[in-house]
């Protein structure tokens, strides 16, 4: 995994947020029944859609014993979308220092679609 | 007989006189307490009325705040599209669609083969927010979670 040009050098610190998209390769239904949501506080599940599609959402603060990566504090919002019976991820990191974008997070989440 | 007649005879008009002064006299408070019974009860009820209408007036608006909130939240997907309109519109080539904002970067990243990963995109936005589109990631494990730290190290 190779960093762009443009990201060479450069640590995450230096971002304001993140925001992946990933294919899962894992069934909806299976994958989504089994978030381990263990490693966030105030965590909350939520059924909802996206793209007009089903979708799970989860929402929660990084609170874990052991933070490897630094993310404890960090706000998250994870997507997970029914895409032909696979899982779709979408999910929003911020650090407490970084900018809240979770607003145009939302606003690119509602116009997201599936192409026919 | 007569004098019976004449006994009785000024008694009865006697009795006329006696009942049709009293009647007078009652009908009179009766129309008067009538007449303030009725200008207080009206008052009373213009008042109620009035206060009434000027309540349901002032109620209107927060009712209709409250009516707007479900409009506001059927607007809110109208001032998205509008808040998105001039938004820029990706399309990844496996059939997914989403538009960002247009001052944001978009950099699409073309992988070597063989990796475990497809080629994506990238958007960052001007606060230096950024956004992944990265597909073909499979057998990873784990959860939603743990994914990105595989992100995360990356961009480190």
């Amino acid at each position: 995994m190779a960093p762009t040009e443009d990201l060479l050098g450069k640590c995450a610190t230096e971002f304001g947020g993140l925001v992946v998209v990933q294919q899962i390769n894992e069934l909806f239904t299976t994958y989504t029944n089994n978030i381990d949501m263990s490693s966030l506080k105030d965590s909350r599940k939520e059924s909802t859609t996206a793209g007009g599609t089903e979708a799970v959402k989860v929402t929660g603060v990084y609170d874990m014993a052991e933070d490897s990566y630094g993310l404890n504090g960090s706000e998250v919002i994870d997507y997970y979308i029914n895409q032909d019976g696979k899982v779709l991820m979408i999910e929003y990191l911020r650090k407490p220092s970084w900018p809240d974008e979770s607003d145009t997070f939302e606003l690119i989440i509602s116009t997201f679609k599936f192409l026919d | 007989m007569l004098e019976v007649s004449e006994q009785t005879q000024p008694n009865q008009p006697a009795q006329p006189q006696v009942q049709t002064e009293p009647k007078k006299g009652i009908s009179w408070k009766k129309i008067i307490i009538t007449v303030v019974v009725v200008i207080v009860v009206s008052g009373v009820i213009s008042g109620l009325i009035w206060y009434f209408g000027c309540y349901q007036t002032e109620s209107t608006p927060a009712s209709s705040v409250k009516v707007s909130t479900p409009s506001s939240s059927q607007a809110t997907p109208s001032a998205q599209k509008n808040e998105t309109a001039d938004w820029e519109t990706y399309a990844a080539d496996d059939g997914v669609s989403f538009k960002y904002p247009s001052s944001w970067t978009l950099n699409k990243v073309s992988r070597p083969p063989g990796k475990t990963t497809k080629d994506y995109v990238s958007i960052t936005s001007p606060k230096g927010f950024l956004l992944q589109f990265v597909t073909g990631i499979s057998g990873l494990g784990g959860g939603g979670v743990a994914m990105i730290w595989v992100v995360n190290t990356y961009l480190m």
